[in-house]
């Protein structure tokens, strides 16, 4: 079958993920008067968007990289050539470069809401990824997150489990720019209120600028991330002491 | 050519450690869900250990009462806020709950129950079967004595329907009784008690329940499918008040199928 209904089930905001709970940021410029109608919104969306181009689009990449490698090598068997370039097979050292990976993302958040945020949408992803879809290395990632071997962020179980799903790595890094502009944007519905042709506007907007984004993530290497976010970043550090609040973060 | 023969997927989405019980209680916005709660940690925390989650809209304020109500150790109350949204929160993507719930579960291995407090929320709420074994849920006599016909799924898909506040029913001109077989004629078997939390009029009805949930695995099912009150007879004042006694603990066959995952 073609792989894009799993993409699209992968991306639904039915997945569960418990995305709906967290703003990242977004109650917190809400609550500071920096969220107030859908222009403001979509600047947002826009520059999470820029912020996730040189971080989670990287690690979503790269994870989908290691997990079609190791699926690739499983198939082949475990060849001298195979073993000398660490792509023989053994899912360990596939698990020890996601963890690698992981740690790498894990460290470009800035506050603990939006670490928690990460690492939480991930393990639940990774629960129910793992709960449709019958993949060694996703389970034994999801493995990992559990005994506290790694952090979980959700970009790395999104790139094994698309790849598993046999989604190509383009429309892997596409699923997930997009799934998060639309957790975000459904968070500032909520928050301004604004109607809901006003949010898809400017989740219309923003997501136009997704296909420059990944252009842009292919050109950063895993190993030199970044996300660049100081306004949504001090917001979402005020946002654990707001007393009034809808979201986790 | 799929084979489901071959495949090996996790056995539950929400990790269960084999001995804790889950019960989520529900409800509208002030009829007691969180006195309830507080209550039933009262009654059974030297009984057994207890957790609870609380599921708060807007502040932390059902978690608070319970740390000023002193009857739980603070560590075993976890406040989740839910995005503004508390039926998608208990229903449809319950992962942040049962995070919360896992967690507890992890730091204190001792815990027989945790008790999920939904939101305030409307009669359309209901638990998911991943995140809890039974619900709870809690109206009471002020918000009106025609509730319990109007259905949804928190009256007719709880394991066990309770009417708080009973004392305050002449003073606000509700019939109890009308309340209890109306929601009777919805119910398909499964019990309604009549309370006052506050009170403590026929609570031991309630803790009997939770009791018999924990130690014994036992409850009613809620099977009624029931979506409205177009098909039932109107009410009188005549009809008999249930007494708790006996009520929750029911003669009806018992739910099974959520444990066979434990």
């Amino acid at each position: 079958m073609s792989a894009l209904p799993r993409l699209l089930q992968l991306a639904d905001s039915a997945f569960p993920t418990g995305a709906f709970a967290h703003s990242l940021g977004l109650e917190g410029l809400h609550a500071g008067h920096g969220l107030r109608d859908e222009h403001d919104l979509e600047r947002v969306l826009r520059e999470q968007l820029a912020a996730i181009a040189t971080s989670d689009l990287v690690v979503v990449g790269a994870a989908h990289g290691v997990a079609v490698d190791h699926a690739a090598a499983e198939r082949s068997g475990n060849g001298p050539a195979a073993a000398s370039t660490g792509r023989d097979g053994d899912p360990a050292i596939a698990i020890r470069a996601l963890v690698t990976l992981d740690h790498e993302l894990d460290a470009t958040r800035s506050t603990r809401e939006t670490r928690e945020a990460s690492r939480s949408t991930g393990e639940r992803f990774l629960r129910a990824a793992r709960s449709v879809l019958d993949d060694r290395l996703l389970a034994d990632l999801d493995r990992a997150v559990t005994d506290g071997r790694t952090p979980g962020t959700l970009a790395v179980g999104w790139g094994v489990a698309c790849a598993g799903a046999g989604i190509d790595v383009a429309a892997t890094r596409h699923g997930f720019a997009f799934a998060a502009l639309s957790a975000l944007s459904a968070a500032g519905q909520r928050l301004v209120p604004l109607g809901g042709i006003a949010t898809q506007r400017a989740l219309w907007g923003a997501a136009g600028e997704i296909d420059a984004a990944i252009a842009r993530s292919r050109e950063v290497p895993a190993d030199d991330l970044c996300a660049f976010l100081p306004a949504l970043d001090v917001h979402s550090a005020q946002h654990e002491r707001q007393r009034v609040r809808l979201f986790i973060s | 050519m799929h084979d489901p023969s071959q495949t090996h997927f996790a056995s539950y989405p929400v990790r269960r450690n084999g001995t804790t019980m889950r019960i989520g209680v529900g409800g509208p916005v002030g009829s007691g869900k969180t006195a309830l709660v507080t209550e039933l940690c009262r009654r059974l925390a030297a009984r057994f250990p207890i957790c609870v989650v609380t599921n708060d809209i807007y502040t932390r304020e059902d978690a608070e009462a319970l740390l000023r109500a002193r009857v739980l150790d603070a560590e075993r109350i976890v406040g989740v806020e839910t995005g503004g949204c508390p039926h998608t929160a208990i229903r449809d993507d319950i992962s942040m709950n049962a995070r919360a719930i896992e967690g507890l579960e992890d730091a204190f291995p001792d815990t027989r129950l945790v008790l999920v407090e939904s939101g305030g929320d409307n009669l359309a709420a209901n638990f998911s079967p991943e995140l809890v074994d039974c619900a709870i849920y809690v109206i009471d006599v002020a918000g009106g004595d025609d509730v319990p016909r109007k259905g949804g799924p928190g009256l007719t898909r709880s394991e066990l329907l309770v009417i708080n506040k009973v004392d305050l029913a002449p003073l606000v001109g509700s019939d109890v009784a009308m309340m209890v077989r109306d929601a009777d004629a919805l119910r398909a078997g499964a019990p309604t008690l009549a309370v006052s939390v506050m009170h403590g009029d026929n609570f031991d009805g309630v803790v009997d329940w939770v009791i018999g949930v924990v130690e014994e695995q036992r409850w009613t099912a809620a099977t009624s499918t029931a979506r409205d009150d177009h098909h039932h007879a109107p009410a009188t004042a005549s009809a008999p008040h249930r007494r708790p006694a006996g009520g929750a603990r029911g003669a009806l066959p018992t739910r099974h199928a959520h444990h066979s995952h434990r």
